[in-house]
This record gives structure tokens, C-alpha cells and sequence, in this order.
């Protein structure tokens, strides 16, 4: 910061009216160990912009702040000194039920959105964990996604519009409420996933889904991580269309490996997919049952949320679909046999839940695993020490790749306000 | 894979370059380019000017005069197969046939000027005139059966030799009718004239043999007339319009009108022979009678087809496959009737991918630009070897010849045949 | 802008790039120009100074900066199909074709992925991959000739995106030539490449960021069953509330198109696709999926076809028929050029919910200008292509009518929340109205993005970007954006 919060906070004030900010109590809204002075809750995108700009005059390093509920991802800030919360933003503007779309601000939490969908018979595949406390702005710059990323896609995927506010004071805006739009660069593509370091995403217009008419999930658990991963390849070999399949090491409840195939649809189709899954998981020697109601929507939220309790730590690995189970089958020997293992196989996504003390020497072969299978990791949630001791994402862009993405940081925020070091490469 | 540069040597064709008349064909061309990866000379080079799009541009840029009819161009339209699997493409029914004939008029024959030269003689003083095709397929006879033929192919280097090795054999007798009128053996369901042309003639003459005996088991009484000549394709195809008219006129006198169809079982002369209309549009006293002889003709699978043949007393249990010819699928859109002929016949046909893609014989195409036509050809036999199939049903003498000859310059254990042979040899 | 002006430099960049890729691939005579002066688009054309078709990257580098150290824009080509002037080298410069370019580098069926040069034609990649019972989703209309490239480009979309996506949701990573020659990868062959999505930005940016060299692309398993309904009505409007009624209803088809009467005739002289000869409109909608769910879905999207009014319901009996059906629709554009000389197709999209009144506003505008408009379009999404379709040619007097039919109909997209180019880009033709969608703020950001890539503004020039010269209608300036 160039001067200091004394000088920001009425300067802020002014801008934004005094409700708007408040000095930060508590340790709630540290960020690796780095607690920022102010909360500023902005009531729009033009308010959100002006007080970008403001900081980035003042060189005050802005922490983007949604749901909180992914905020440590990312590489320790190489400094904080606002939090722009985004609370405020929170309107539901437009569900427009006939389009398939929904327009909302990026502070409405994923929870009450899920909820005004629902009274329609639509809902919205973002599946980040805590999606419930998550806001959809926040789950759509962190970008993580859950059990049904191969289905329905990520944020990327279903973001057809967007409104940023930019560090120089703008607010910008691309796309609408048409699902082809190709007028003009996808600026969506640039906001979506960059955890706020290029302009603050204010609003969203997002494709929605019709709700199934009917859920159901076939559980099939064996002996050992092989045959779970086994049986996994042969479902998404097979003409049957889940919406997840997902190979755990275990769960709270069972301590098995098994398959968890999700399926969603008319009751037609999933009375098909419950004969054939009950038919192989059979013949494969495996136990195999239905799960519904609760006990199907308690079990995908907690694998969903899996890393993500209280005093975990969390490894994400992206593979190909094909590589899993030789990466399943690694991972089997060269994890801490307390860590859980969430393999979403169609997208290749296997989050690992272990302790965070046991995770540090496992981490150089996990890299080295990754990079043997051309994937990416990420240190989603671990110690401060254990992040601060290498880029959280791996591997690294290539440098003319990273040129590129240096000169986008450098042109939207050329301060270097927004997540400052936070992002890959410390961008 | 072959490059195909344009030819070197001074752009503008010796002398002042001809104009490009207005074509109003033209006009269709949307420039989409949805034909661009059908076009075989555009899959090979990759080169918009050797796609169906890049060639009416460049006629129309020279219609329009934005361009000059330079060699150079002269190579672009000329490395066309005149396959017309763009017209086939083309969802606009631009008629590319009809355009690139216009052009190769304007243009004249293709090749440097001695190739020109000697194409021009051919087209104008050989092809029209049949005692002279006999005496010169007698003298292929001697050449070939004194083993002359196989010495100079082993002899003469490399291309020329190849080319030598094309030459198709001459059957031992050139195709001579016993009547001019063959009745139909038993009921008598109709009555058609038939076209003996001039390779199925020289090269083919036992397939002309079949086509009569099917036909005349079939019901039909055949007239053959003594007055006809060659169709005159070659020449439309090879920038001599003029000589093909004349020709035209002399076929239109000297068939019959009082026939149900005038039967013709060489693709490409049936393409040429349906298009006698527009070939002669601007004939005042012709025209009308070249638009009513073209409705009269049919390629021979389609006629045996929509009059139906005898089921044989024995079915082919060969491994078959069929070669689309150009002339046939695009040129007249027959596809369905040979495959229905065969399977009438008991043939299990086994299509081979690019059935209707050009196997690179088009015309006098193979002997002008043999390096394009090897490649096209190299493609066509290894799509045909993929069949396994035994016997390849080509049923046009342009066709039958180079898969003969690629059969053996490729090993690939195939028979070549005419549909009429498949069927005669059935029983049909 | 070119340091071509004298021949002896010319010769010499002739000379560099030969040895680059070789002599028959270096175009510079004026009939093998020519031939390069113009796209689908053809209300423009301008020579290129010189064409180049190369094989490699390595080769595609080494001209980018052969070009550049003339002083030469560089515009990339694929197949040519692209109708909104993405190709057409404006600024003359070097066009890059990349249609030798057609490899298939790699194949993991495992994972349903490809590596593929932007040569490969769309329909040869899906056709290569029907053994393997896979297929790559996007599929424009000009799929028979366009390439993997050029869709990128433009960010293709096709019936089937209904289902699967644009381009944008079937590509995982690129790898590209930069404007200054150097070679770069981003994205990957797995998800969530660390970092910016570049791939997704690089996407739809029409050759003005980078020249594609490799594209990773998503393969879709083929589905175990497939249904294709055609739905014929009376009335356009009443087709369109049938469109809104199926997707509101909550059974979203793998593809669902409209076609007008004047289109389903203009198809049926050139190829016999099974449309009706007498209707006003029809529905083309496809259902996939297994054996047990497609009759059922169908059976509802049926009832809401004959609920809302369909004069009869004709199913595709088999694959012939499916595919005929789908010749027809793929070849509507085409078609048109039996109805008058020259045709535009516009390329716009309104939200679903609004279909039925966007097509009264086409329709009435078809009316108020007196011109035919032939309709045939992706209603699943939205998508329209309003065609007008006129005898005249584009410097007459006659063509502001067109024009002023044109911008009528965007300006209802817009203003009903659309877009004014919903698959084939802003290229040339549309640049002058691109602040129809965007304020200073928001072309100024997306200017910034193009610095990053590209800060010579050596790729592509002149597109996409409004430069105060309308590429139709000559001097007339575009008309005052909606409010």
C-alpha cells in the first residue's frame, strides 16, 4: 500500500457510504495466515469498480470474498489488505424458466439459488465443495467442480455471460442469455477460473437444467481399489449414461473401495442402468446396492466435500479419464493409508483427503505421478509452511504460455491488486 | 503424396490468351465450398485452385475479365477429372460439368503444344471416324500380340514406359454385330437401339457381346446401327466442342427414334449422349431433335433394371465389389440399379469406401497428367484391397482398364469386370 | 503497410518461403492468388500478396516470422467456408492455408480424446472415428468441407450443440503459433490446466490472437439409440411456441431445428430429404440415448408437437432416412441458390423464450422491406439464420434494402436480449456493429486482450473490430445502435 488504511478507510467511506465498510474483526478472514484491515461490501458492480479502483490507486492489495468457502485456495497472498466481500450482490435478476438460463449476482450463495431454481424444476450444475455457503461468483473464478463435471461441465462450461469490474473502474460486460454467442472475444473464458486476479466477476448468466425426474445411485463395493476401477472403466465403456461415476478407497460409513454410479432421468432409463450396474457389479463379485432419497444425497454431498473438513488437507489431480485407474492403482501404495481417495473418473478429477501433516512427503510424488500422466495438481487446502514451499498448482506453464497469461495480469490489473501472488506462477 | 506444380514455362499460351465468354451456370456458385473435399484433385493438393470452387472462380474471374486466360490457369481447369462429385456435392446443383465444358472449349485441348497438337488429331480425325479406330485397333493388336508392346514398356524409361503399360489390350476382334437388327429371344417386351462405342469396341468387345445377349434374353430386340459413331465425350471433355457437335448430329441421324430406349453400357457415353441437348442447345434444326434422343437414353442398368431380368438359375458366389463410375453416380446420379442388378443376380456386395471417388482413368486423363492419376488410382486399389473382395464391378471401359492395370501395378488380387459380365455369366 | 512494393523483395520472400515449405506451396502467380481473395463471404475479396501452405509447425512458425520481418499481416486460412469474411485478407499480407494440414497425431480412445491438425476436416475426424463408435460433437453445416481449425476459430456450433456444446466445450487445448513465431500449448490433455483459460479465450478469437496448429479435442460416445422426429405446421409461429413448449417441458432433445416452407422447397428441387412440399414449417428434432429412454422422451416430445399443433408427425425410419433428413438441413444454405442469385445468411440468436416473437419481427420485416427471407435454424438453441434471398447484386441500389432487412432483425435480437452472431463470428461483415453489443468499456478490455497476444496487430487485421468502413452497402455508414 502506498499510504495506509487510515487514508484507504475514509476514502472508501466516501466512495461507498459508511455501512459499506468496516474494520476486520476476528480471525475468520485471515488468508495463509495474513489478516487484511478493512471489509468492504460493495451494492454493485459500479460501487464494486470504483472501489477497485480506489485500491489500485492506493496499491492496497484486495482479497475477492464470496461464500469463503474455497477462499485458501491459491498460493500465500504476498499481501492482503481489503476484503471485498460481495454479500450485497446477491440478487436472483433474472430466471428466465423457458431459456434454461438464470442471471444472478456473483454474491448469491449456491444454496438459495438451488432452492428458487428448484421451485421451477430446473437446477444449476455447480457442485463445488460447501456448494451450499458458496457463491456463485466465487465458485466461478476458483473454479472446482464436483461429481458431475463430465456430465454438465464446469463454471466454464455454463457461464454464457458475465460482468466484471475491472481495477481501472470499469465494468464490462460479455454474452447474455444466448447459450451461442461468438460476438466479440469470450471474456467469460478469461474471468471464469482466474480466482479474481484479472477483475472482479459481479454477475453471471449461467444454463440451467431440468431437474431429473427421478435419482437414484447404484454403490457397488469390493475388496480392493482395482476392481472398483475396474468396474468403473466398464460402465463408461458401456452405451449407459450416469451422471457420475466415482471410485472411492473408502467412506465414512464403509470402509470398502467401491463405485458409486449416479443416475439421473426418467424412471425408464434408470431402472436400465440399475439392472445392468446390479448385473456386473455381480458378476465382478462385488456387494452391490441402491441408494435414494437421503442417504443418495447425504453420501454425493460428502464426497463432494471430501478434503474439505475441518483439518484436512486436500490434493486435487487432473488426469486423463484413461489414466485413472493406473493412477488409482499408484495411489493405493503411495498414500498414507489413513487418506481418502475421491476419483471422479469420466473427468478425471481424484481429490485426496489426508492429513495435513502426513501430505508433505507424499507431495513430490504426487507431481511426479501427475507429470508422468501429462495431468495438473493442485494443493487445494494444506499448511501455510507446505504451500509457501512450492507453487500450489503444477505443473507450471510453459514460459511462452505464462508470458501470455503475464501480460493478461499485467494489462487487467497492472497494479497488482487483486490476489496479489495468489494465483499460478504468483501471478 | 504427389505435389502438383503447375508446369513451368511462359505464362501466356503462345499468343494472345483467349477471352472467356459469359456462362451463365455460373451464377449458381454460392462459393460455400461444400465441395471442396469431394473433389479428388482438391484432397490430393489441398489447393483451393484445384477444387470445383477455385476452378468456376477462375472462370469467372476471366468471364469477368479480372483475369487472363494464362497457362497457368489453362493447368488449373485441366488438372480437373471431370469426375462432377461436386455436382454431387453441391447443394446449390451448380453444373460444374456444363461449365468446365464451356471453359475447355474456349481453352482448346489440354498439354503443351505437340500434346495439343496431337490430342486435336485424334479427337477430330480419328474418334469420329470407326474404320479408322478398327485399322488403328488392329495395329494395337499386332503390336501387342508380336510382344513389341511388352519390349518397349520394359525398354522405354520409367513414366513412359508406365504409360506404355496402360495401354489396354485390344480384343482379338474388333465388335462386329451379325445383324443389324438382334430379336429378342422368346416374349418380345421391348424394343431398344444400343450404343456399340468405341473402347467398349476395341478393348471390350465380349462385353458388348454379353450386353446384347442379356438384353435379348431379356426380352429385348436389340438394334444395332451400322451409321453410328462414337459419342464424342473425349472430345466435349478435351476443349473440341466443335468436332463433338458434328459428331452428335451424325449419332442423332443414325439411331432409330422408333425405340423404347437407346442403351448404352459405357458411363461415359451415356453422360455425354444425355447431355446431346445441351450440347446442341443452339442448333435450330437439331436442338429439339438432340433434347428428345437424349431423353431416349439409358444407361443399361437402368433400363434391365426398371424392365426387370430373368432370376438365374445360378447366383454368383463371388466376393464382389463395386466401383461407382464417375459418369454413372455423379453424371447421371445411377447408383442404386447396378446395386440392385447384383443383388438380383445373388451378389453379396461388400462397398468399399469412396465407391463413387474417381479411380483417376477420366477420359484421356490417366495418359495427360499420369502422376495425378497414379495417386487417385494408388488410393482407389488399396479402398478395394481393404474389400477382399475377388471381383471389382466397374461398368465403364475407361474405369475396367485402369483398375486393370493398377490391379497389377499394385498387387492387388482382384478380377475386373463389367456388370453385363457378372450378369451374363449368371444367367440373368 | 507492405514492404512487397518492389519485385526484387518480393522475389526474395518468395525464395525464404520456399525453402520453408517448399516450392509448389508457395502461391504467388495471379490466377493461384486469386483464387484466395475471398471466403464464403462474398460481398468483399482482396488479393493476398502471397498464399502459403504449410506442413508442419515448425513451417507455420517459420513463415509467421518470415511475414513478419516483411512487414506482412497474416491472415490463416482453412477450408474457406467461413461466412462472415474471417479469411478474406483485407489488408492483403500472406494467407496461411492450412489445408495440408490434416494429421491425426494422436487417438486415446481410453479417454476419449484426439490430437488434430486444423487441417482435418470435421466430417473426416468424426467419419475416422465411427469404427471406434465415437464422434467429435460439433457439427456446423459445413462440416463436409470446413476444418477443425477454422471451427475453432469461430467457435462453431452445429444442430448437436443443443446437447454437447459449442466448439468451446469440446476442445482442451491448443497449440499455437504466437505473431511472433514462437510455439506454445495451452490447456492440456486433462482438465483444469493450471493458470488463465487460454484455450477458451483463444477459442472464437477468429485468427486474431494465434494460428492454431493442434487442437486437443473431446470425442462423444455414440449413443446406444437415436430417434429423429420431423414435426410439420402450418404456421411458423405456431412451431416456435412448440419450440418454447418442448424446452420448457424439461426434455431437452440432442438437436432441434426449424425449417420454413420456402426452404424445405428450395431443398426438395435439389435432393429428395424427405421434406413436405406444402407446409409452412417443421420441426427436425433428434432424441439419443438408450433403447428405453428414447421412444419415451420422444412420445412426450410428440405430444407436445401435436398439443401445440402439428399438422402431422413423420418419424425417420432408419438411417437412411435420418440422414437424408439431415442432408436436407445441412444443405438448406446451399439450396438457396435456386431462390435468387445471391443470398445472405444472417446469423442471430434470441433467448428461447422470446422465438416466437423474433420470428414475427423477421417475418415483418421480410414484409416491410420486400425482400424473401428463407428461415432455417438451431431453435434448441436459439440460434436463427434469417436469409434473404434477392436477385440483384451488392453494389446496386437495390441492396440498402437488404441492409436495412439485415439490421432490422438484429436490432430485435438485440433489444430482446440476443446476439448479433451467434456461430459464424463478427469477421468482416459484422465488425461495423459490434457496438451494437458493447460499450467503449467493453471493446476497450477486449482490445487489450488482442495487445497481449498480439500487439503488432500483425494477425488477421481489419477484423472483428469496427474500423468506420462497412464491408455491404459501400459508404453507408451502419445505422445508430439500439438504445
Amino acid at each position: 500500500m502506498i499510504a495506509g488504511i487510515e487514508v484507504l478507510h475514509p476514502r472508501l467511506e466516501a466512495l461507498l457510504g459508511r455501512g459499506a465498510v468496516t474494520p476486520v474483526d476476528g480471525a475468520r478472514w485471515t488468508v495463509d495466515g495474513l489478516a487484511p484491515r478493512l471489509i468492504v461490501r460493495p451494492a454493485d458492480a459500479e460501487q464494486a469498480a470504483a472501489m477497485l479502483r480506489v485500491c489500485a490507486e492506493g496499491r492496497a492489495a484486495v482479497v475477492p470474498w464470496g461464500g469463503g468457502t474455497a477462499i485458501e485456495v491459491g498460493n500465500p497472498p504476498r499481501a492482503a489488505d481489503v476484503i471485498l466481500l460481495t454479500e450485497r450482490l446477491s440478487r436472483i435478476v433474472d430466471h428466465d424458466h423457458a431459456n434454461l438460463t438464470v442471471t444472478v449476482e456473483a454474491g448469491a450463495r449456491l444454496g438459495r439459488l438451488t432452492t428458487a431454481l428448484a421451485e421451477r424444476g430446473q437446477w444449476l450444475p455447480l457442485e463445488p465443495p460447501h456448494a451450499e455457503e458458496a457463491t456463485v461468483g466465487g465458485a466461478a473464478a476458483v473454479g472446482l467442480t464436483g461429481p458431475r463435471r463430465a456430465t454438465f461441465g464446469a463454471a466454464r462450461d455454463l457461464a454464457i455471460g458475465v460482468r466484471a469490474a475491472l481495477p481501472n473502474g470499469s465494468v464490462i460486460k460479455w454474452g447474455g442469455k444466448t447459450i451461442k454467442n461468438v460476438a466479440g472475444y469470450d471474456m467469460a473464458k478469461l474471468f471464469v477460473g482466474s480466482l479474481g486476479t484479472l477483475g472482479l466477476l459481479t454477475e453471471l448468466t449461467l444454463k440451467v437444467y431440468p431437474l431429473p425426474e427421478t435419482t437414484r445411485t447404484i454403490a457397488a463395493w469390493s475388496r480392493d481399489l482395482g476392481s472398483a476401477s475396474a468396474l468403473a472403466s466398464l460402465i463408461l465403456t458401456s452405451p449407459l449414461l450416469p451422471t457420475a461415476v466415482t471410485v472411492v478407497n473408502r467412506t465414512a460409513e464403509e470402509s470398502r473401495p467401491g463405485v458409486l454410479v449416479r443416475v439421473e432421468g426418467i424412471e425408464a432409463a434408470a431402472r436400465r442402468h440399475e439392472r445392468d450396474l446390479l448385473s456386473w457389479a455381480s458378476q465382478a463379485g462385488m456387494a452391490a446396492e441402491v441408494l435414494t432419497g437421503d442417504r443418495e444425497r447425504v453420501l454425493w454431498q460428502t464426497l463432494r466435500d471430501t478434503g474439505w473438513g475441518e483439518g484436512e488437507a486436500a490434493v486435487r489431480l487432473s488426469v486423463k479419464a484413461g489414466s485413472v485407474p493406473e493412477v488409482l492403482a499408484a495411489l493405493a501404495t503411495s498414500l498414507p493409508a489413513a487418506a481418502r481417495i475421491v476419483a471422479h473418473v469420466p473427468a478425471g478429477t481424484i481429490w485426496i483427503a489426508a492429513d495435513p501433516n502426513e501430505l508433505a512427503p507424499v507431495l513430490a510424488p504426487l507431481r511426479a505421478l501427475v507429470q508422468q500422466h501429462t495431468g495438473h495438481l493442485l494443493l487445494a487446502r494444506a499448511s501455510r509452511q507446505l504451500k509457501a514451499a512450492g507453487d500450489v498448482w503444477f505443473p507450471a506453464p510453459a514460459s511462452a504460455t505464462m508470458a501470455l497469461m503475464r501480460g493478461l495480469k499485467q494489462t487487467f490489473d497492472p497494479h497488482n491488486v487483486l490476489n496479489p501472488g495468489r494465483f499460478v506462477a504468483g501471478l | 503424396m504427389v505435389t502438383h506444380a503447375p508446369t513451368a514455362g511462359p505464362d501466356a499460351r503462345g499468343g494472345r490468351a483467349p477471352a472467356m465468354p459469359a456462362i451463365p451456370e455460373l451464377e449458381a456458385c454460392i462459393h460455400c465450398g461444400l465441395c471442396l473435399n469431394h473433389c479428388p484433385t482438391y484432397r490430393v493438393t489441398h489447393l483451393e485452385a484445384e477444387s470445383p470452387r477455385g476452378r468456376i472462380y477462375l472462370v469467372d474471374a476471366a468471364a469477368q475479365g479480372r483475369l487472363d486466360l494464362t497457362k497457368s490457369v489453362a493447368d488449373h481447369l485441366y488438372l480437373c477429372l471431370m469426375c462432377r462429385a461436386c455436382e454431387t456435392a453441391c447443394p446449390s446443383g451448380v453444373q460444374y460439368g456444363r461449365i468446365a465444358e464451356a471453359a475447355r472449349e474456349t481453352l482448346g485441348p489440354p498439354g503443351p503444344p505437340l500434346t495439343r497438337m496431337m490430342v486435336r488429331l485424334a479427337l477430330r480425325h480419328l474418334m469420329p471416324h470407326p474404320w479408322r479406330l478398327r485399322a488403328v485397333a488392329a495395329l494395337m493388336r499386332v503390336f501387342q500380340r508380336s510382344g513389341l508392346a511388352r519390349l518397349a514398356a520394359g525398354v522405354l524409361p520409367g513414366k513412359l514406359g508406365r504409360r506404355l503399360a496402360l495401354m489396354p489390350a485390344a480384343s482379338p476382334r474388333f465388335y462386329a454385330p451379325e445383324a443389324e437388327v438382334l430379336p429378342a429371344i422368346g416374349e418380345r417386351r421391348a424394343r431398344v437401339a444400343f450404343l456399340s462405342g468405341c473402347a467398349m469396341s476395341m478393348f471390350f468387345t465380349e462385353i458388348n457381346e454379353a450386353t446384347v445377349r442379356v438384353l435379348r434374353r431379356n426380352g429385348c430386340e436389340v438394334v444395332i446401327p451400322s451409321g453410328q459413331i462414337c459419342c464424342g465425350a473425349l472430345n466435349v471433355h478435351n476443349g473440341e466442342a466443335g468436332s463433338a457437335r458434328a459428331m452428335a448430329r451424325r449419332n442423332i441421324d443414325a439411331f432409330p427414334d422408333d425405340v423404347d430406349a437407346v442403351v448404352v453400357n459405357a458411363a461415359g457415353c451415356g453422360a455425354a449422349m444425355k447431355e446431346y441437348g445441351h450440347l446442341l442447345a443452339r442448333d435450330p434444326v437439331y436442338g429439339p431433335r438432340a433434347r428428345q434422343f437424349a431423353a431416349r437414353v439409358r444407361d443399361v442398368s437402368e433400363f434391365l433394371a426398371a424392365l426387370g431380368v430373368r432370376t438365374p438359375a445360378r447366383p454368383s458366389s463371388q466376393t464382389v465389389t463395386y466401383q461407382d463410375p464417375c459418369h454413372l453416380a455423379h453424371g447421371q446420379r445411377v447408383r442404386a440399379e447396378p446395386r440392385a442388378l447384383l443383388a438380383a443376380v445373388g451378389v453379396q456386395l461388400t462397398e468399399m469406401a469412396g465407391s463413387d471417388r474417381c479411380c483417376g482413368s477420366a477420359g484421356i486423363y490417366n495418359v495427360l497428367q499420369p502422376e495425378m492419376a497414379e495417386t487417385l488410382l494408388r488410393e482407389k486399389m488399396e479402398a478395394i484391397r481393404e474389400t477382399r473382395a475377388s471381383v471389382v464391378v466397374a461398368p465403364n471401359p475407361g474405369c475396367m482398364i485402369q483398375l486393370k492395370y493398377g490391379a497389377q501395378r499394385f498387387d492387388v488380387p482382384v478380377r475386373v469386370v463389367h456388370l453385363l459380365d457378372l450378369l451374363d455369366e449368371a444367367g440373368a | 503497410m507492405t514492404a512487397l512494393r518492389d519485385a526484387q523483395s518480393r522475389a526474395r520472400l518468395i525464395r525464404r518461403l520456399q525453402s520453408v515449405v517448399g516450392e509448389p506451396y508457395v502461391l504467388h502467380r495471379p490466377d493461384d492468388l486469386t483464387v484466395y481473395e475471398q471466403d464464403a463471404l462474398m460481398v468483399a475479396r482482396h488479393m493476398p500478396d502471397l498464399v502459403v501452405l504449410p506442413d508442419t509447425t515448425q513451417q507455420v512458425s517459420d513463415v509467421v516470422k518470415l511475414a513478419r520481418e516483411a512487414g506482412l499481416p497474416i491472415v490463416a486460412r482453412g477450408a474457406g467456408t467461413g461466412l462472415s469474411g474471417g479469411a478474406i485478407p483485407q489488408a492483403g499480407g500472406v494467407v496461411v492455408a492450412l489445408t495440408r494440414m490434416t494429421r491425426l497425431v494422436e487417438l486415446d480412445l481410453a479417454s476419449r480424446i484426439a490430437v488434430v491438425e486444423p487441417g482435418m476436416v470435421n466430417a473426416d475426424l468424426t467419419a475416422m472415428l465411427v469404427p471406434h463408435g465415437l464422434f467429435y460433437a460439433p457439427d456446423p453445416g459445413s462440416q463436409v468441407a470446413s476444418t477443425i481449425g477454422g471451427n475453432v476459430a469461430n467457435n462453431s456450433g452445429g444442430p448437436h450443440c443443443l446437447a454437447y456444446g459449442v466448439t468451446s466445450n469440446n476442445v482442451l487445448g491448443l497449440e499455437v503459433v504466437l505473431a511472433d513465431g514462437t510455439v506454445a500449448w495451452v490447456g492440456g490433455r486433462a482438465h483444469d490446466a493450471p493458470g488463465y483459460d487460454l484455450t477458451g479465450v483463444l477459442v472464437g478469437s477468429e485468427g486474431t490472437f494465434a494460428i492454431v496448429t493442434k487442437v486437443v479435442v473431446r470425442l462423444v460416445a455414440r449413443r446406444e439409440a437415436v430417434r429423429t422426429l420431423l414435426a410439420i405446421y402450418d404456421k411458423m409461429d405456431v412451431a416456435c411456441e412448440a419450440v418454447s413448449a418442448v424446452i420448457a417441458s424439461g426434455v431437452v432433445p440432442e438437436a432441434l431445428e426449424i425449417l420454413d416452407g420456402i426452404t424445405m422447397r428450395a431443398v426438395n428441387q435439389t435432393l429428395h430429404a424427405g421434406f413436405p412440399d406444402d407446409a409452412e414449417a417443421a420441426l427436425l428434432i433428434e432424441v439419443e440415448g438408450l433403447a428405453e429412454s428414447v421412444p419415451v422422451l420422444m412420445e412426450r416430445i410428440e405430444d407436445i408437437c401435436r398439443a401445440q399443433g402439428a399438422r402431422r408427425l413423420q418419424t425417420a425410419a432408419g438411417v437412411e432416412e435420418r440422414l437424408s433428413l439431415w442432408k436436407g438441413r445441412k444443405q438448406a444454405y446451399g439450396a438457396l441458390g435456386r431462390l435468387g442469385r445471391r443470398a445472405m445468411m444472417l446469423d442471430v440468436c434470441a433467448p428461447r423464450s422470446r422465438l416466437p416473437e423474433i420470428m414475427r419481427r423477421v417475418l415483418e420485416a421480410g414484409r416491410r422491406w420486400n425482400i424473401g427471407v428463407a428461415n432455417f435454424f438451431h431453435a434448441g438453441d436459439g440460434n436463427l439464420h434469417p436469409t434473404p434471398f434477392f436477385d440483384f447484386d451488392d453494389d446496386s441500389p437495390e441492396y440498402a434494402r437488404v441492409i436495412g432487412l439485415a439490421e432490422d432483425i438484429m436490432r430485435a435480437c438485440v433489444e430482446l436480449g440476443g446476439t448479433i452472431t451467434g456461430e459464424h463470428g463478427i469477421g468482416l461483415e459484422k465488425r461495423e456493429y459490434l457496438g451494437w453489443m458493447f460499450t467503449d468499456a467493453d471493446i476497450a478490455a477486449m482490445k487489450q486482450v488482442k495487445q497481449v497476444f498480439d500487439p503488432a496487430g500483425v494477425l488477421n487485421p481489419d477484423k472483428i473490430f469496427p474500423t468506420g468502413q462497412p464491408v455491404h452497402g459501400g459508404s453507408r455508414k451502419s445505422a445508430a445502435a439500439p438504445a
